[in-house]
Formats: C-alpha cells, structure tokens, sequence
C-alpha cells in the first residue's frame, strides 16, 4: 500500500473533477469569441485562463522577483548586518519608546 | 497620550466593521477576509489599537511568508545565496483608519512588523521584507524607510534584512 496511493494520485487524468458556475449571456459570448479566436474550445480556453490566472494570484501573493542590478545589491546587503536608514531607526526607536 | 498596543487580530475582541482607511480593497480585505486568512493560515494580522478603547481598529498589516527570486545572478554569486529563492517575509497589507492620519500610525506598524520579522530569524529564515506598494502615495512610504523597488515596472518593493547573525 505503501508509496502507491500518492503515486496513483498524479495518475489521475488532469480534468477530473467539475467546477460549474453561472455567467451572463454577454459574458459568455465574449468569451465563446474569445476562445474561437485562440482556435480553442470554450471549456479548454475558460480552463486554461482560469488556471493560469489563479496561479498568478497565488504566486503574486507569495513571491517577488528582483531585477539583475536589483539582485546584485541584495547580495551584497546579504553579507552585512541590517542597516536600517535614518527615518526607519527613528521609527524603530519611536517603537521601541512606546513599547511596540 | 494612552498606551498603544498592536495585538493578533481577535475577531471576538476588536470591532472590524467600524475600520475605514478610505481604499476599498484595504477596508475590505479587513472586515471581510483577514480573520479568515488567519484561520487558514494564509497571513496573519496584526493591530493597532489604543489600550483605553481595545475594540476601535486605529490601523492594521497582514503578514505572511514568501519568497524573493533573484535573477541574472552569476554562478559563482548564486552560491553566495543561502538559498533560492530566497525566504522572505511579506507585508500584503497595511493600512491606517481615515480618521487617525497623520500621528505617525503607519511608521509605528511598519516598525512593529520589521522588529516581529527579526525577532522570528533565529527560527525561521528570513532576509527580506517585501511589500504591496498600492498607489504612488503607498510606494513613497516604503521609499522613506528604505525599501527599494523590485523591478521598475512593479509596484513590489523589499527590504534586506541584512546577514543573520
């Protein structure tokens, strides 16, 4: 039993399960001409934009990309201890008076 | 002045509904979302009230962890990186109410979660901090404590909370 009931989860075919849900006529219409301009069907296309959507909310909620001159300066901030500016050490100081 | 304090959110203890910071999505996420996320575990919140008055809301953040990815590293300076990409803390959400402004409110929150996410690196990783700059407005505040924005485009901007000691 063991290692095979995961293993059989990932074998499931990727469209398995339903989702319904209610969209007005125009909504629909735009999307059916949405689809048929991508040369998609319409549960195909809603599928795809659905998901590749709902990953971009949870991935923009989780994580943050730096640009290479970006990157480069975080490395090197990496190798030394927090050094807050002037107006965050008076914020922090300020904190620290109110017991926050 | 009457002691301030900032608390985990209690939905039973602190009144949700009376918190107005004037952007829909701030006061939203607050009344509507927050205790729930908490629940989950998507982020937590934390609060600013006045110890005479517990239940009025004077501003809030949410907090949660993430992740910041480099780019356009060389080999050699991505094995400088603890590890990648690198754990970092998040603030998705900080607000003050409309009526509190310009007491310094949004300083003392800010503050409060830079000091709760140095206070947890001896436990869990953590080397940023990394932010939702809403507006133009929101994106200045951040620039003021010296966070830098991620990329120039975005609206994301983080803070290095330097090496672990």
């Amino acid at each position: 039993m063991y290692g095979k009931i995961p293993y059989m989860k990932y074998e499931l075919p990727t469209a398995g399960s339903r989702l319904e849900l209610r969209i007005n006529e125009r909504d629909k219409a735009y999307v059916s001409r949405a689809a048929e301009l991508q040369g998609e069907a319409v549960s195909s296309f809603a599928r795809s934009v659905l998901v590749s959507e709902a990953k971009r909310i949870v991935e923009a909620e989780a994580s943050a990309t730096l640009g290479a001159a970006e990157s480069r300066r975080f490395l090197k901030a990496l190798e030394r201890p927090f050094a807050p500016n002037a107006a965050l050490r008076k914020a922090m100081a300020k904190g620290d008076k109110l017991g926050l | 002045m009457t002691a301030l304090a900032i608390e985990k959110l209690d939905a039973a203890r602190h009144n949700r509904g009376g918190f107005h910071c004037g952007v829909p999505e701030l006061d939203r996420f607050f009344k509507e979302l927050a205790s729930q996320h908490q629940r989950k575990h998507f982020s937590t919140t934390y609060v600013l009230i006045d110890g005479d008055n517990p239940q009025a809301i004077l501003g809030y953040y949410s907090v949660s962890f993430g992740s910041l990815s480099l780019t356009g590293l060389s080999a050699a300076e991505q094995k400088r990186l603890p590890k990648h990409p690198v754990p970092a803390a998040r603030i998705g959400r900080l607000a003050v109410d409309q009526g509190e402004r310009g007491k310094g409110y949004g300083e003392l929150l800010l503050q409060n979660a830079i000091k709760r996410c140095l206070a947890v690196r001896d436990e869990i990783a953590c080397y940023a901090l990394v932010v939702d700059a809403k507006d133009e407005i929101a994106a200045r505040f951040y620039e003021k404590y010296g966070f830098s924005v991620c990329t120039d485009a975005g609206q994301q901007w983080y803070l290095p909370l330097g090496a672990l000691d």
